[in-house]
């Protein structure tokens, strides 16, 4: 644990996604007062210079890494920080951002909105690479998926930080907490739920409302991909469209498990 | 053990009856399924369905709770309060499986979290038809004759009431004139009739007696259980329904609004990924078919083995609610197919 | 400590405990000292058995089981060694002496010391594996005047890696107990005992060991035990006289949370300790 004198600094940096996990941290209003007076908490937007950081406690990091710059700001991030919490789907897996990745049809849908004379490159802060999790360049020491993060999920691991504390992950998938809420299961009834192939997290909430989970927490640790695509065949889905639920928002590790399954 | 008659005009007056004597729970519908509620509204309460989502382990190992409680004074443990919770409904696979819990949580060393719960607990069983999918008569659970406080028998005009307890005993004598000890013969005769015509209404058997042994010797032919494993979904979802899994995890959350810290205890499964991981990340199960053979050999054969019975009381709830088919029925009958070629070439 | 958990109200009931010393075993493991804050807790420290664990438990970060590397004999105290891996033993790391962790124990079959009064006994440990036999070689240099022979036969990878090592070597110093000492390599040049693996030190005790009479305690990463094993039943080892004690994920100590079953058994209740038998038996026990 931190020495008591010792307020940890926690920073708060943005990368490639819609920020909203950002703004969730600044929406806990009953959690605010006490999140910042138990740390020092620094926001870092994107525009804005890393350069001026010499050292965070925590590093909580929102967004895919999308361009060149990026990266490189990402591994000075990381130089500087104890902790380094992937905060997001986009950071910990991707994200839907992801699908830019291997979508060919990008070029021509890209065309399509700007006409011609604008190219890909004009867009980009620098160099872009393909989309990529924070994982796929650094290490990461906790992972808080959610499209935007819950509070319920970001809390216990984030009052674990500011007292020095590593979380311990125990990884699940959303159908552990759809049985916990009392859920019987979509998939008897023919409607095509992905929750087993997706982290735990939101507390099952699209299930509960008889809603099939789409994934917006990203992939499950142990996620049987293979098996999960007979079942969505056997009730009625086609390969494409299965494919494409489970890689919405699956990113890379969804991609290459994937594969492996098709082959 | 005694019994009585409540004609089924008088059903209602047990109901409210129950109601004074603690919080009543029972079987309502929702959504899809059936779960053990808190009932405000008697008319919500049915009595007439097969199986709920989860058993009775949902009030003496709830799916997360608080065991302690930690702040600069030093450390408390969060024991329930006295309180009386009245569970009308259960079916006899339901209170097997709570005696298997009771064997697990209050053997020698007892749990004081399930011992307080329990406690606080009187059960109201009550009898059912099975469908399809129920396998009590392999388990030897199809029968209960302990373990609850009460248990109705429902039969065309009233209910055999049988005593479980003091405990229901009790209930009976604060309002004996709900009921009478003057069962007739044609009475006993309906009752009979009744107990044949479920009998004979079970589709399922399962040889379980053999699997002890079938298990022990086909253990490591992986190509058998690989089958499972490759399908398997680590979702677990079988034993978070499963009324006799008891595992859980222990997690520690600060809070934040205060120096204070609870230690939560929440359901678990062995078929999660870091069930079996050690320091140095080491993984004693590092494949779904590793924790599907821990899953069955605990539930069909060691169990067996330790007290005579399977860890399976038959409520068919994993082959109800497993989304791809994995359940004691599709594994038992896997292995008990696999070994009827090998008795073929013998007969030669 | 108290050995029946099953006469206590809660058998979940923790206590206070300070370190009360500390220091660097090698560079990720640490000896600590502790001793109960309450005198009457305190009074009943040595109630347990060689080769038995406790729970430690920090307030927000968890618990984690832990060998008792003391013996009772010496009741004053309870002494472990701990290796820094994860969660739990990192917010360990950070304490300092005077600071204070809950205990909550003994649990685990442990040793029947007892029953190996009388015998032959050789003791094999390797890496961590020295921090339970460490209670148990205590123990019998207590009462070494109960048993017959005893050897110990401890290895690491090098010198800087050996737990316990000034402990060890004072320990072939007093030669209360035969102990031979190995290591995989010796870096430091300075190493003046046997290099090689743990398995090189049998033919020390070869022929000295009355193999119907005697028992083998074993510890040590998985890879050692096939070894150990090997060279203890090639000298006509009774397999139900080969002691080890094993690990596997815990998390309440005593048969309740279901994480360290191994086929029928409970690791926390009918373990750690397992002899040969109950290996072959279980498949999956190494
Ligand atoms: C009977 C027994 C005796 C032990 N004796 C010692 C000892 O004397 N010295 C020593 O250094 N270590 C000992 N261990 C191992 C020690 O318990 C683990 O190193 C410790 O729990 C890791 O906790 P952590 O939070 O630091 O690591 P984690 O952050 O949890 O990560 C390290 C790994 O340990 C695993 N782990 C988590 N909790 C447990 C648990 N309760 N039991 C086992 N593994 C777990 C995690 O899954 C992870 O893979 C013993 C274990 C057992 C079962
Ligand atoms: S409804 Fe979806 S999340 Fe719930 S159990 Fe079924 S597959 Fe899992
Ligand atoms: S889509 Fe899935 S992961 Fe996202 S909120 Fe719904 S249930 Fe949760
Ligand atoms: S319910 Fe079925 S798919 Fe899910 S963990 Fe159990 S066996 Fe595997
Ligand atoms: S194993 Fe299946 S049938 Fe048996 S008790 Fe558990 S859920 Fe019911
Ligand atoms: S540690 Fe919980 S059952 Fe053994």
């Amino acid at each position: 644990m931190w020495t008591s004198e010792h307020k940890p600094v926690v920073g708060v940096f943005g990368f490639s996604g819609c920020a909203g996990d950002q703004l969730r941290l600044v929406h806990m209003e009953d959690e605010l007062v006490t999140l910042f007076t138990t740390a020092e908490i620094k926001f870092f937007h994107m525009a804005q210079s890393h350069q001026e950081v010499d050292h965070v406690d925590i590093a909580l990091v929102e967004g895919s890494i999308n361009t060149k710059k990026q990266l490189e700001e990402l591994k000075e991030i990381r130089e500087k920080s104890t902790f380094l919490v992937a905060l997001g789907t986009c950071a910990c897996f991707g994200g839907i951002q992801y699908l830019n990745e291997k979508d060919k049809a990008f070029e021509e849908r890209f065309k399509h909105v700007y006409g011609s004379n604008i190219k890909k490159e004009d867009f980009t802060v620098g160099e872009a690479i393909p989309p990529q999790p924070l994982c796929n360049f650094v290490k990461v020491d906790a992972m808080v998926p959610g499209c935007p993060i819950e509070k319920d999920n970001l809390l216990p691991i984030y009052t674990k930080l500011i007292k020095g504390i590593k979380p311990q992950k125990y990884p699940a998938p959303v159908c552990v907490e759809c049985k916990l809420e009392g859920n019987d299961c979509l998939l008897l009834h023919g409607i095509p739920c992905i929750g087993p192939v997706v982290s735990a997290g939101c507390g099952a909430i699209c299930p509960s409302h008889n809603l099939p989970c789409v994934g917006c927490w990203g992939p499950y640790e142990a996620a049987n991909y293979k098996s999960m695509l007979d079942k969505l065949e056997e009730i009625g889905v086609d390969k494409e469209t299965a494919l494409r639920k489970l890689k919405l928002f699956g990113g890379s590790k969804a991609e290459e498990e994937l594969e492996k399954v098709i082959k | 053990m005694k019994t009585y008659k409540l004609m089924k005009e008088d059903f209602p007056q047990f109901l409210s009856l129950l109601q004074e004597k603690g919080n009543l729970y029972g079987p309502v519908k929702s959504k899809n399924h059936y779960s053990f509620e808190k009932i405000d509204d008697l008319s919500k309460l049915t009595f007439n369905y097969t199986r709920t989502l989860m058993g009775l382990k949902k009030f003496v190992t709830p799916p997360r709770y608080k065991v302690k409680h930690f702040d600069k004074s030093g450390s408390e443990d969060i024991i329930p309060e006295n309180e009386t919770n009245i569970v009308i409904g259960a079916h006899p696979c339901d209170i097997h499986a709570m005696k298997i819990l009771d064997k697990l949580f209050l053997g020698q060393i007892k749990d004081p979290y399930y011992k307080k719960r329990r406690e606080n607990l009187v059960i109201v069983g009550h009898s059912c038809m099975p469908d399809e999918n129920c396998l009590c008569t392999s388990t030897g659970t199809d029968m209960v004759s302990d373990g609850f406080d009460l248990f109705l028998t429902e039969l065309q005009d009233f209910y055999l009431v049988w005593v479980g307890s003091s405990k229901g005993l009790f209930i009976i004598m604060s309002s004996e004139d709900l009921f009478s000890e003057k069962i007739d013969m044609c009475d006993i005769a309906e009752y009979t009739t009744w107990q044949e015509n479920r009998q004979n209404s079970f589709k399922t058997t399962i040889p379980f007696h053999l699997m002890p042994d079938i298990i022990h010797l086909i253990y490591e032919k992986d190509e058998l259980w690989n089958q499972f494993g490759e399908k398997c979904l680590s979702c677990g979802t079988c034993s978070l329904v499963c009324p006799t899994c008891n595992c859980f995890n222990v997690e520690d959350k600060i809070l934040i609004n205060a120096d204070e810290v609870v230690r939560e205890r929440m359901l678990d499964s062995c078929t999660l990924p870091y069930y079996s991981v050690v320091a140095g990340d080491h993984d004693f199960r590092p494949d779904r078919t590793k924790r599907l053979k821990l899953y069955y050999t605990h539930k069909l054969k060691e169990y067996i083995g330790k007290w005579g019975q399977p860890a399976c009381v038959g409520c068919g709830r994993c082959v109800t609610y497993c989304p791809v088919g994995i359940n004691v029925k599709t594994v038992s009958n896997a292995f008990y197919e696999a070994i009827q070629c090998v008795r073929e070439v013998k007969k030669i | 400590m108290i050995s029946d958990r099953s006469k206590l109200e809660n058998p979940y009931e923790d206590h206070l405990a300070t370190i009360i010393d500390y220091r660097d075993l090698t560079s990720d493991t640490r000896y600590y000292k502790l001793k109960f804050v309450d005198p009457e807790i305190q009074k009943h420290t040595g109630d347990y058995r060689p080769g038995q664990f406790a729970m430690f438990s920090i307030p927000g970060v968890g618990e984690a089981p832990f060998s008792i590397s003391s013996t009772p004999t010496r009741p004053a105290f309870l002494e472990f060694g701990i290796r820094k891996v994860g969660s739990f033993t990192d917010a360990l790391f950070k304490k300092k002496e005077g600071d204070t962790v809950y205990i909550r124990g003994p649990y685990g079959n442990g040793f029947d010391m007892e029953r190996m009064e009388g015998k032959d006994i050789v003791i094999v440990s390797g890496g961590l594996g020295a921090v339970p036999l460490r209670s148990v070689l205590l123990y019998l240099e207590d009462k070494r005047e109960l048993y017959n022979n005893v050897f110990f036969l401890n290895g690491a990878r090098t010198p800087d890696d050996m737990l316990f090592k000034e402990d060890f070597l004072a320990m072939h110093a007093r030669e209360i107990i035969e102990t031979h000492l190995t290591v995989d390599k010796d870096p430091t040049g300075e190493w003046n005992h046997n290099v090689g693996v743990v398995t090189t030190l049998f033919e020390k005790i070869n022929g000295r060991v009355d193999n119907d009479n005697a028992y083998a305690l074993i510890c040590g990463p998985p890879v050692m035990y096939k070894f150990v094993i090997k060279e203890l039943l090639e000298m006509d080892f009774s397999k139900k006289n080969i002691l080890m004690t094993l690990e596997r994920r815990m998390k309440c100590g005593q048969g309740h949370c279901g994480h360290c079953a191994i086929h029928g058994v409970y690791t926390c209740l009918d373990g750690p300790v397992f002899n040969f038998w109950d290996y072959e038996r279980m498949v999956e026990l190494i």
